[in-house]
């Protein structure tokens, strides 16, 4: 890691162990608001906002191992929303930081009709969307009421409009639609890394203590083979992220570097948690055990800011387009940057 | 512990500028179009274990093989990311590397590493010039997955040593000049590593004897190869002599690391991108994006892995999880294509269906040879720290 990364982690990681090391603590009312005060008063929330606006002006590589330590902590709070409020103006950036205002996935492609997005608090007044338009670049806001609002699978808090509903408010906004979305995915795929890391130490530790039939787990060969396939997926995914962050940083164009990191983050996902599952036993599968925080996580993670099908269907979409043919659809998109 | 398999958030905010060596790639295309011009490659039907001397000595004026090795040995010192350029697109392209693809990725360098001076200037300008093939010489009838059962040995005698013993699924070694043969030259004891060696071992001499094994393809790439008391000059051990089990891990490594365990079949993935050009199929879409992502990622673990070995970093564990997820991919993706395509898979077929026919029937060796996957696992379960 760089400096500014390696500082960045150890404020995220000292921040969460302070207040989530005691299981207690996770289950506590309180929590929420409490990690929302300390990370914008670490400044970490602010990480991607550009320094003449207070913040940090991290890279996008360097804001995702914040995203990275808070899914190997499994925290609560949607923190890629909370990252990318970084990137919007401040007004907007204050209340979805409070929970007043739920932030959107930018759809890139065909878009559907919903509206869907997290949320910090627990009854946002709106949803934030930004957009792109032929005529640039929106952000607008649309009502929300008690009916709209819906649970993660990891019971994080989900804005859901339906139908086509009017923005009480529009603005044109100077940042990149495109980007933002894809900004949404690597951060997202970040948290799911740091979860798929923590959830195969988990797993590994069980394997390597928990005996039966007079030896660890971890001496019976389905058990290592079943860990070796989910660590290396895992492994994979870090390999695909980590060029589609450095893609973004240097504003290469090629899309199929992030949608495969977004697609294979959510395809070693399912791989990691199903097999974490299977190695804890029954007892990973109960609230007794914190199991459940990464896999609920990785679950809901891995449909948002790019869901798996709609990454692969639109990179295969657009390889089958490219008549130079498939090879230099994958290797000669890099623009070479000096 | 579980930090054993990671690239990040280590690499966070260090990103490396990619470059694009659009020159190279230019050149290496150029070659690739007149030699399928001149009818030497056909696309689809052939890999890398194709043997054509003409073909790599080719390359070889062209200065594609021995790329990184020291001028004074034919090589041309250039850098491995240009290596791996050059490597990605011959394979992606199908060409028929036989001849030099393991003397150029593996015997060569053990040889550079652990070869006596004498032994290092008779074989090394010969590989560059693209004149030399060399074999693996380390499975035998008894012992595959089990190397280091392996009762091949050298007696010692007045000179060198003559060798005993049989090698089994030598790829190409009807058409070899050499084969490294992992041996024992001393006998076993307590420790089964022990007393093993690596002899570089000229094939032409008398007392070896090349028996060919026809795959189900129909295509002759394996052999046999009975060693009846055939003459090993000293000068061409490699290391001290005792040491071939570390000597044979690091030929392993060598050959483990590369993108020809997941560029196996990817002609036909082409093909169907080409073949659905235009189209609107959703399926095929789905799927082809699949692959290709999946495709996509494996190449950028490839690259991380080359990275770090041109740094001196141990990427062992990592080239073991792309050669099974590699290889794995390489053998769906003609099953994929299979379902996708109303065609016949067939080796007297049209360009596409014999493409296909090769793809499916060539599928089941890719997750033995080399490590078959499930030792792999097993490797990577200790790299994870659970045996």
């Amino acid at each position: 890691m760089n400096e500014t990364a390696r500082l960045l982690d150890d404020s995220t990681d000292r921040l969460l162990r302070d207040h989530l090391s005691d299981p207690l603590r996770r289950r506590s009312p309180g929590l929420r608001a409490a990690l929302l005060a300390e990370i914008a008063e670490a400044g970490l929330s602010l990480a991607l906002a550009p320094a003449e606006d207070g913040g940090l002006g991290a890279t996008l590589s360097e804001a995702a191992v914040i995203a990275w330590r808070w899914g190997f902590h499994a925290a609560p709070l949607p923190i890629v929303e909370i990252l990318l409020a970084g990137l919007l103006p401040a007004q907007v950036r204050e209340r979805i930081c409070d929970g007043d205002l739920a932030l959107a996935e930018t759809r890139i492609g065909p878009s559907s009709a919903r509206l869907a997005g997290a949320c910090a608090g627990h009854a946002p007044a709106g949803l934030l969307a930004v957009a792109a338009a032929p005529s640039g670049n929106t952000m607008s806001e649309y009502p929300v009421s008690a009916g709209d609002i819906r649970h993660a699978l990891s019971g994080e808090v989900q804005v859901l409009l339906t139908g086509s509903p009017d923005p009480v408010s529009a603005a044109g906004v100077a940042l990149d639609a495109h980007r933002f979305a894809v900004a949404g995915a690597l951060l997202t795929a970040a948290a799911m890394s740091g979860a798929m890391g923590r959830a195969l130490e988990i797993a590994s530790e069980h394997a390597n203590t928990r005996a039966q039939f007079g030896k660890p787990l971890a001496k019976f060969q389905a058990i290592q083979h079943m860990l070796a396939e989910a660590a290396s997926e895992h492994l994979l995914a870090q390999a695909a992220l980590a060029r589609a962050l450095s893609d973004f940083d240097e504003a290469a164009p090629h899309a199929l570097s992030w949608r495969a990191a977004k697609a294979q983050a959510g395809h070693a996902a399912t791989k990691v948690a199903a097999v974490a599952h299977q190695v804890l036993g029954a007892i990973g599968f109960t609230d007794e055990h914190d199991l459940h925080f990464y896999t609920t996580r990785l679950w809901s993670w891995r449909d948002e800011w790019g869901r798996q099908a709609v990454c692969e269907a639109q990179a295969g979409r657009d390889a089958t387009a490219d008549p130079r043919g498939l090879w230099q659809h994958m290797v000669d998109s890099e623009e070479m940057i000096r | 512990m579980g930090a054993a398999l990671e690239l990040f958030p280590q690499s966070a905010g260090m990103s490396v500028t990619r470059d694009r060596h659009a020159a190279l790639r230019a050149a290496v295309r150029t070659f690739v179009d007149e030699e399928i011009a001149a009818g030497t490659i056909v696309p689809g039907r052939q890999s890398w274990t194709t043997w054509d001397r003409g073909f790599s000595e080719r390359c070889a004026d062209r200065g594609f093989v021995a790329m990184t090795w020291p001028r004074e040995y034919g090589g041309h010192e250039r850098t491995a990311e240009e290596r791996y350029v050059v490597s990605e697109e011959l394979l992606a392209a199908g060409a028929p590397l036989g001849s030099h693809w393991i003397a150029d990725r593996q015997s060569g360098p053990q040889i550079m590493r652990h070869g006596t001076d004498r032994l290092k200037r008779e074989v090394l300008p010969r590989i560059a010039a693209g004149r030399c093939t060399f074999g693996i010489g380390m499975s035998e009838p008894d012992s595959g997955s089990d190397l280091s059962s392996i009762r091949t040995r050298a007696e010692r005698v007045d000179g060198g040593y003559r060798l005993h013993g049989r090698k089994v699924w030598t790829t190409n070694a009807q058409h070899a000049e050499y084969l490294i043969v992992l041996c024992r030259t001393e006998p076993r004891g307590d420790d089964r590593y022990a007393g093993l060696s690596q002899l570089v071992v000229p094939m032409g001499e008398s007392g070896v004897s090349v028996r060919p094994l026809i795959n189900l393809a129909g295509e002759h790439e394996l052999n046999e190869v009975t060693f009846d008391g055939n003459f090993v000059p000293a000068s061409n051990l490699l290391g001290q002599g005792g040491d071939g089990w570390r000597l044979v891990g690091e030929e392993l490594a060598f050959e483990r690391s590369g993108p020809d365990r997941f560029l196996s079949t990817f002609g036909i993935l082409a093909a169907l991108t080409r073949i659905f050009h235009g189209t609107d199929n959703t399926h095929a879409h789905a799927e082809i994006g699949r692959l290709v992502t999946r495709l996509t990622a494996l190449r950028e673990l490839s690259l991380a892995i080359a990275d770090r070995i041109a740094r001196g970093v141990p990427a062992n564990g990592f080239a073991m999880v792309m050669k099974d997820l590699g290889t794995a991919l390489e053998q769906e993706i003609p099953d994929v294509a299979r379902k996708l395509l109303d065609m016949r898979p067939s080796a007297d077929g049209d360009a596409d269906a014999a493409t296909l026919a090769t793809a499916i029937l060539n599928a089941p060796c890719f997750s033995l040879r080399g490590g078959t996957r499930e030792v792999l696992k097993g490797i990577i379960a200790r790299e994870l720290g659970l045996r």
